[in-house]
């Protein structure tokens, strides 16, 4: 902008904050929309290294070690690079010469990638699946309409749909706010969203103990109100929100830096109430970020174990999750139970995985509307 | 006057975007706020739209102080920088966007929006999104959509920036015809003096924050009131120490002036020069073909100074001896630009008062 002066939005966010993975996450198909955030030594530095990767939009080794947080850096970024659409140039377009690759080489890549892949995640996935449904149907029925199962299942569905919900509206509030607002504690506020991705899950459980347990600060207030938040519903919900956090905001933060704020002052300058330009202009710019994050976020919340662990207590049938009751079932050598409990989440994770990849697939297609 | 800011400051830290700027415009000027970038105008076009709050100072609309006013009740459209269309909106959900704020009744949306797409000849593109426009196409429904609401004073911030040098052409003869046709007030943006003076009735020249000059574009070209303005409106070459030239020993030692092309005239050695004192030599320095004249570089003393040279006259090339005639120049004075003419011409280089 050749404005006059400073500018009001935040630019110190168009980046993801650092010092998280994902940052300049290279992954998948997002990684050809990858341009506009990362320098161009990062961009030859990146397509040096996956090479053909790059190109194909494959999954390279290099960006699956990411984890999920790389996945929602990349896309993030992604989705500035296909509507922002500031600069066309990719010199990673030039770089097509690694066509004459030893083949050897690429042979042997390629190969320990998918074995690699096969052997860490492909073979116990369906080892159980396998399990769960080795012993029959019957069985399988069994074990997951037990009673307890059901109770786990019901506790993880509320745990999950309290925490995607708060982390939802805590995410649009904060990404709003830091990125069309300044305000002391802005970069603070930044670092604290990451803060779950770094602490370990005993101690985000931990901290909850110390907090609302019987020796933490806030005991006397419980007690005399005869609250419980350790040990019951509140502390696993508490515990799972505290660990997703991140993923909604991270999600947001660089879609709506990267827009600028010239379209909601065009509509308040027009006369537009905050929710007006909210749902009119700025929704539909972040539905697909939104979508894709509220994904992510349900799917963390559905399978977190170390946080909850820590605060659950793990009273059967009262304080136990689906992760918690596997875990139960396995020390108590009801090893097929077990497995087939674990059905259900990793039916439920590939549910979630495909309806990523769709949403990914859906919002690339209407990035711009119209245009194609 | 319609439109008047009254020693209008903004700082933005520890940066003076705006320092005490006033101004005043009568109704239906046309005018241009010209000036280098961070010289504050996209600030002051800001305070008046109501996206930034003065520090200070006061803006009056039609009488009335609107500093307090919301945004939306200052009856005031603005064009943005890069549009900022609502991208998820067609072209006509756009226009109608300032209308339906205003719960006017969608009859009358409907005619207004159609009417406006008649005004900017685009009405077989109403369905379409504005990822879909070309760049003038893009300014022309920004242009309509500022208008709906029926402003009473029209903004626009560097409006032919993002457009490609072809088209802008056009599109500064469009804006300029569709504003006089409306009769509405506006004031836009630019740092490209020669789309001011093309453009605009009057200019507003900021540099640093601060108003150096207002008035119509001639006025300015003519009698620039500072060295900024002398500079920046128009060719100009700037020397130092100019006493040393013909005709301008009274000047003080350390002295700057800035000469335009057109106050300096050049006569082949065998050409008679009615005031042959007045005139020094020179040589010709390089020469270019302009199509109609040529431009020819001449060093005087130390100095370089261009100025052009009919192709009627006896000709010239580069290197050849030449006598150099500066009728005038505008000496500065500290902040201070005034016009001194040749003293040992007959009318003291005066005479410099075209009309047009």
């Amino acid at each position: 902008m050749t404005t006059d002066a400073a500018e009001t939005t935040a630019e110190g966010l168009v980046t993801p904050p650092a010092g998280v993975p994902g940052g300049s996450g290279e992954s998948g198909g997002a990684a050809e929309e990858v341009k506009n955030i990362l320098s161009e030594a990062e961009r030859n530095f990146l397509s040096g290294r996956t090479g053909r990767g790059t190109e194909t939009g494959s999954p390279t080794g290099a960006g699956r070690a990411d984890s999920e947080a790389a996945d929602a850096g990349a896309r993030a970024d992604g989705e500035d690079g296909g509507t922002g659409g500031t600069d066309g140039t990719t010199p990673r377009r030039g770089r097509r010469g690694h066509r004459q690759e030893n083949p050897l080489i690429r042979g042997t890549l390629i190969a320990v990638s998918l074995v690699f892949a096969a052997l860490m995640l492909v073979l116990p996935l369906l080892a159980v699946l396998s399990q769960a449904f080795g012993a029959g149907w019957d069985n399988f029925v069994r074990s997951v309409t037990d009673t307890f199962t059901v109770k786990a299942l019901k506790l993880t569905l509320l745990t999950s749909l309290v925490a995607v919900t708060a982390n939802t509206l805590f995410g649009l509030t904060a990404a709003w706010a830091l990125t069309r607002y300044r305000f002391r504690g802005q970069g603070l506020l930044v670092t604290l969203i990451d803060l779950p991705f770094a602490v370990s899950p005993i101690i985000a459980g931990l901290i909850f103990i110390l907090t609302y347990g019987r020796l933490g600060w806030a005991a006397p207030f419980l007690e005399a109100h005869d609250l419980k938040i350790v040990f019951a519903t509140p502390g696993i919900i508490m515990a799972t929100v505290f660990v997703t956090i991140p993923f909604v905001a991270r999600e947001i933060i660089p879609v709506l830096a990267a827009r600028g704020t010239d379209e909601e002052q065009a509509a308040v300058l027009m006369g537009a109430g905050f929710f007006r330009t909210f749902f009119q202009v700025t929704l539909p710019h972040i539905r697909w970020a939104l979508v894709y994050s509220v994904i992510l976020c349900s799917a963390r919340a559905m399978g977190e174990f170390g946080a909850v662990s820590v605060v659950s207590g793990h009273l059967r049938g009262k304080t136990n999750t689906l992760p918690l009751h596997i875990e139960i079932l396995f020390n108590e050598h009801h090893y097929r139970e077990a497995f087939a409990v674990s059905a259900i989440l990793v039916i439920t994770s590939i549910v979630i995985l495909t309806a990523r990849s769709l949403v990914e697939w859906v919002s690339k297609k209407e990035e711009e509307p119209g245009v194609r | 006057m319609f439109v008047e800011l009254r020693d209008v400051s903004k700082r933005f830290g520890n940066f003076d975007a705006a320092r005490k700027v006033s101004f005043e415009l009568e109704k239906g000027t046309l005018a241009a706020l010209l000036g280098p970038s961070g010289s504050g105008k996209t600030t002051i076009l800001r305070m008046i739209a109501g996206l930034e709050t003065p520090d200070g100072g006061d803006i009056f609309l039609d009488g009335q102080s609107i500093k307090n006013l919301e945004p939306s009740r200052r009856g005031i459209g603005l064009v943005f920088q890069n549009y900022a269309l609502f991208r998820y909106m067609t072209v006509w959900e756009n226009i109608a966007f300032g209308l339906k704020t205003k719960r006017t009744p969608k009859a009358g949306i409907k005619e207004r929006v159609g009417e406006l797409l008649t005004l900017i000849g685009l009405e077989d593109l109403a369905g379409r999104y504005p990822a879909q426009l070309s760049g003038g196409q893009k300014q022309r429904v920004a242009f309509a959509r500022a208008l709906a609401p029926n402003p009473r004073f029209l903004l626009l911030d560097e409006p032919f920036a993002a457009i490609d040098a072809k088209v802008r052409r056009e599109l500064r003869s469009w804006l300029r015809e569709m504003i006089s046709r409306l009769k509405i007030t506006s004031i836009f943006v630019t740092h490209d003096q020669a789309e001011a003076i093309e453009v605009a009735d009057r200019i507003i020249v900021t540099n640093r924050g601060r108003v150096e000059q207002t008035g119509a574009p001639i006025e300015l070209y003519r009698s620039p009131a500072t060295p900024f303005v002398a500079r920046f409106i128009g060719e100009s070459t700037v020397v130092r120490n100019y006493n040393v030239l013909t005709g301008f020993e009274n000047a003080p030692d350390g002295a700057e002036c800035a000469i335009r092309p057109e106050f300096v005239r050049l006569f082949a050695p065998s050409e008679p020069v009615q005031y042959e004192n007045s005139v020094q030599p020179g040589r010709v320095s390089a020469m270019a073909f302009r199509g109609d004249v040529l431009e020819v570089t001449v060093r005087v003393r130390d100095f370089s100074l261009a100025t052009s040279y009919s192709l009627e006259r006896p000709s010239l090339s580069v290197g050849d001896q030449v006598k150099v005639l500066i009728y005038r120049l505008y000496a500065f004075q500290g902040d201070q630009a005034r016009l001194v003419g040749n003293s040992l011409l007959a009318n003291g280089g005066g005479g410099y008062n075209f009309q047009i």
